[in-house]
């Protein structure tokens, strides 16, 4: 390994006069482009080259921006690095895709698992041993199952599984701020989403009809006869199947009576409360009470359920997916997830023909086959293309950490306190509808990512700034720089490190600038080198994928 | 000192107990000491510092939204309806005042503000609060999502008309403003009602905004993320740049500051603590939001003592102690501020003892220049007369008269621009505010 005296000479600090060294930043820049042999020599066209609206409007030729081999391995896991985006490299695009969805071997996870495991009395255990419920109490079970999420993002091999199941928990979202969905929130995730996740939507559905944290987080372990409640079966239409928009243009698929319907078909599914010490797994398992069931038959989506007590789920259940509306939704959500804000309308036919395709409806991975097909990821950047997305504030943490690799401490929580602070706390989002995953709801905080940045890097042997569990010490960071001869090299270095080189020439530039200027003001270059990196986790580029 | 504010265990063990993620306390003495916060290094190329504007005249219009619908039948009641009578039951109706159950006589004989309201009492007193009953953005769905679309971007048929901007951006869009900081979310997310508001930003703590790092180069930080911000794309570049001039802005910002009666620890109590703090600064801050959710009572909803009684409490005292350090500040006019929520819910209440999604709602306008101490209604002539089919309080007071004659009478907004920030509506004051 090189000394830190190959990257930087450290100088004496001075008083300041610093920004003179910015004077000289264009002059860089021009030259850089002009040695790269980007298009555009002058320091204007440079700090045009990134542009997601130039992009979209296909303004920009042969950027590296678009390379669809990068643009997919950001969209199925939670951001590059450079043994991934190696990997992806090698294999190309089409055995990369369809290895993410379908291993050709069981993936060894040994390692992530090992690394959660001192978390799983509180992951694993809930709940069973409630009431005690560990030694904790409820405020660290909900550090833990967060902290632990982010974990799992962090390091597992398994990195599209964990986006799917990512997609689902915004989809079919609970609030672990609410009583009762903190205690059954883990086992809900254990018994009903993971094993789902990447089956089929109508599978997946069927079990979330039969969450205890589900009907517990929207009331429904409370719905009975004679005066139904509504709260789950509105959302169930509205925010998990039909949506109140058909996204092929048809009408709205369902009404207020439906509503009313389906509130009634779901009347007596329930949760039982009674905790049995000889019998502690059934406390918070599903029941279905027949006493407080609606009985009769019900009008629902065009069509009648027939009187049959808890039956009349799953044949609601088949009315719901067989639904055109449903069809189209999921292959929105999943498309809107995985490829761009915006997909193209050709995009969400053929995922929702998938959709139709199957029994049980809804074969998840191979919509998303679809959803990513190559030409669809290159007509990203065309008119039309839908656009790339901003990261939320969680997985701009999470991207960070895969890309660099800091050490991390199993039993600290720090970045599940900085996604929490930044509004993105795993299991957070108080209302159904999942955290916002649109550009304007999360872009006006851009200034908790710069904190979070710069706390990121921060030196754990001379800052009390850093972040709980993550750190870097000087050898760790000296190899991830590896050996530069010049701070342009460095520049560089960082540049592939978190984005896999797709920086503009202006961003390289201005973290080269910077560091110079930096580099006559503090004596430790690795200071320097810590506050580069936060600099480019901080630039527009690597909050978008 | 600001009064910290109370932590529940999960924030209690993020924020003490040596598990605190950012150990930031020493910062601002670390700059001290150094001598660098009274002493900005100038600048070459640009400046940072941001435009404090000439805002000491500056109205900021300061929306509180409920989100998951309030009940305002439970907080500004018919209580002497016999109809509310009949539908609600004695645990789920307000009653009617006596001398020992904080219930207050709003308009004798007809509506009684709830114990848990009892803290807009006093601003009502003064006739610097009124009530608006029946009230909403007439969009007819009983969806949080699509009905808080539709009110936020003030666009009853949000659906057909996609215009996804805020109605309060289009405000700011359509009048002058000086200040680096003219909209301001206490929130990680912009509201939709701010989406797109020039020099708007979400600031979840204004009390905590500054970066890490060391002092030394912090100059040199912030003019490198000057750089890479400038020279990009919006909606980015806006947002970075201004983001950058907030720093000192609010550095600026004196939050210490120590009035009776306090504000509530809680979180929204903190938030309306530092958004008094923004105004009474003067810099020129047009239009703030703070959100607070969790209003979704579907079950046990508890009108008289249960969890919608403390939430009315928290929400009507952390704003009479707003109103309260306003007024004795003399800055009563420096602010008017409106608290709505998507829509009501149900007059009767379900099997759980809570209340399914409904309709009209109540809307409370407050600040030096409304009409206050009364209760305004479309005609009101008993809730027998102002029910749905459903079983909803009407919807037939338009909020859209309310805000508009707000925005026009408080902030400037010319009568020809309503219909840019109103897409299809005629301007109608009601004469809530003068």
């Amino acid at each position: 390994m090189a000394s830190s005296k190959d990257v930087l000479s450290p100088t004496t600090p001075h008083s300041p006069s610093r920004p003179e060294l910015f004077k000289k930043l264009e002059a860089r820049v021009s030259r850089r482009s002009v040695l790269r042999g980007a298009a555009g020599a002058s320091a204007l066209a440079v700090s045009a080259l990134w542009s997601r609206e130039a992009l979209a409007q296909g303004q920009i030729g042969a950027s590296r921006r678009r390379d669809p081999v990068l643009m997919l391995v950001n969209r199925l896991t939670y951001g590059q690095n450079e043994a991934e985006l190696a990997l992806a490299r090698s294999k190309g695009y089409w055995t990369y895709l369809q290895e993410a969805l379908y291993p050709p071997a069981p993936i060894d996870d040994s390692a992530m698992e090992s690394f959660i495991a001192p978390a799983s009395p509180y992951v694993d255990s809930i709940p069973a041993d409630y009431p005690p419920h560990g030694t904790l109490g409820l405020g660290a079970s909900r550090i833990v199952l967060g902290q632990t999420l982010l974990n799992r993002e962090i390091l597992t091999k398994r990195q599209a599984y964990e986006k799917i199941v990512e997609c689902w928990l915004d989809h079919f979202n609970k609030s672990i701020t609410k009583d009762g969905v903190d205690v059954s929130l883990a086992r809900s995730n254990r018994e009903v989403l993971r094993p789902h996740a990447d089956g089929h939507f109508e599978t997946l559905l069927e079990a979330t009809m039969q969450d205890p944290s589900m009907l517990i987080y929207l009331d429904n372990h409370l719905n009975r006869a004679p005066k139904v409640n509504e709260n789950y079966a509105r959302e169930l239409l509205e925010l998990h199947t039909l949506s109140p928009v058909d996204r092929s243009g048809g009408a709205p698929g369902y009404d207020e009576n439906d509503v009313r319907s389906l509130a009634e078909i779901l009347s007596g599914w329930s949760v039982n409360t009674n905790y049995d010490a000889s019998n502690p797994a059934s406390f918070g398992s599903f029941l279905y009470v027949s006493n407080f069931h609606v009985t009769g038959d019900k009008p629902f989506l065009n069509g009648t359920i027939l009187n049959g007590g808890q039956s009349e789920g799953a044949a609601a259940a088949r009315a719901m997916v067989d639904h055109q509306s449903t069809a189209y939704f999921v292959a929105y959500k999943l498309a809107r997830y995985f490829l761009s804000y915006d997909p193209p309308q050709g995009v969400l036919d053929a995922a929702a023909q998938q959709f139709m395709s199957t029994t049980p409806r809804g074969d998840i991975r191979a919509m998303i086959g679809i959803i990513l097909q190559r030409n669809n990821i290159i007509d990203l950047a065309s008119p039309g293309g839908g656009g790339l997305k901003l990261r939320r504030p969680k997985d701009f943490l999470v991207a960070l950490a895969r890309a660099t690799s800091p050490s991390m401490d199993p039993n600290l929580y720090g970045l599940h306190s900085v996604a929490r602070k930044m509004g993105n706390e795993a299991y957070g989002w108080g209302e159904p509808d999942g955290y916002p995953d649109q550009e304007e709801s999360w872009v006006g905080a851009i200034f908790g990512r710069w904190e979070a940045a710069f706390s990121f890097f921060a030196d754990p042997t001379t800052s009390q700034e850093g972040i709980e569990g993550i750190s870097f010490s000087d050898a760790e960071l000296q190899g991830l720089i590896g050996s530069q001869s010049t701070l342009a090299d460095v520049a560089e270095r960082i540049n592939v490190i978190l984005t896999g080189g797709v920086m503009t020439n202006y961003e390289v530039g201005v973290l080269e600038a910077f560091m110079q200027s930096a580099s006559q003001v503090v004596s430790n270059p690795l200071q320097v080198v810590r506050d580069g990196l936060a600099l480019g986790a901080c630039t527009p580029t690597f909050q978008y994928f | 000192m600001r009064t910290k504010q109370q932590h529940t265990p999960a924030e209690a063990l993020d924020a003490g107990d040596g598990q605190a993620p950012l150990r930031r306390n020493t910062r601002r003495a670390l700059l001290t000491a150094a001598g660098l916060v009274a002493a900005p290094v100038a600048l070459t190329k640009l400046s940072l510092a941001g435009t404090r504007g000439a805002g000491s005249g500056t109205r900021t219009l300061v929306t509180v939204f409920l989100r998951g619908a309030m009940d305002g039948l439970s907080l500004c009641a018919p209580v002497a309806d016999s109809t509310y009578q009949a539908t609600r039951g004695p645990n789920e109706r307000i009653p009617l005042p006596s001398f020992n159950n904080g219930v207050k006589w709003l308009e004798p004989g007809t509506w009684a503000l709830s114990a848990g309201g009892g803290g807009f009492f006093d601003a009502y007193n003064d006739s610097n609060l009124a009530f608006v009953q029946g009230c909403g953005v007439p969009h007819g769905v009983r969806s949080h999502f699509d009905a808080q679309f539709a009110y936020e971007t003030m666009n009853p048929d949000a659906l057909a008309l996609p215009q996804d901007d805020g109605a309060v951006a289009r405000l700011l869009k359509s009048i002058a403003g000086s200040s680096n900081l003219r909209a301001c979310s206490i929130s990680e997310l912009m509201p939709r009602m701010l989406l797109d508001a020039p020099k708007g930003l979400a600031i979840p703590d204004p009390t905590d905004y500054d970066l890490p790092g060391d002092p030394l180069t912090l100059n040199l930080r912030k003019q490198a993320l000057h750089e890479e911000y400038s020279n990009t794309s919006e909606p980015l570049r806006s947002i970075g740049v201004d983001s950058l001039g907030v720093i000192d802005l609010l550095a600026g910002v004196n939050f210490d500051s120590a009035t009776l009666p306090s504000y509530p620890s809680s979180s929204f109590g903190q938030k309306m603590h530092s958004l008094a703090q923004l105004i009474l600064d003067g810099f020129g801050l047009q239009a703030a939001q703070v959100d607070y959710g969790g209003w979704d009572d579907h079950t046990a909803a508890g009108p008289l003592d249960g969890k919608l009684h403390l939430r009315l409490q928290d929400l009507s005292q952390s704003i009479n102690a707003f109103y309260q350090e306003l007024k004795s500040k003399n800055a009563g006019d420096r602010y008017t501020l409106l608290i709505v929520s998507e829509f009501g819910r149900r007059v009767a209440f379900n099997g759980n003892g809570g209340m399914d999604h409904g309709s009209g709602n109540t809307m409370i306008v407050m600040g030096e220049g409304v009409n206050g101490n009364q209760v305004f209604t479309e005609n009101w002539t008993g809730l027998a007369n102002h029910i749905d089919l459903q079983g909803d309080l009407l919807m037939d007071f338009d909020a859209r008269d309310v805000w508009a004659e707000v925005m026009v009478k408080h902030l400037g907004l010319a009568v020809g621009d309503v219909p840019t920030v109103f897409p299809g509506y005629t301007y109608n004051p009601r004469n809530v505010v003068s």
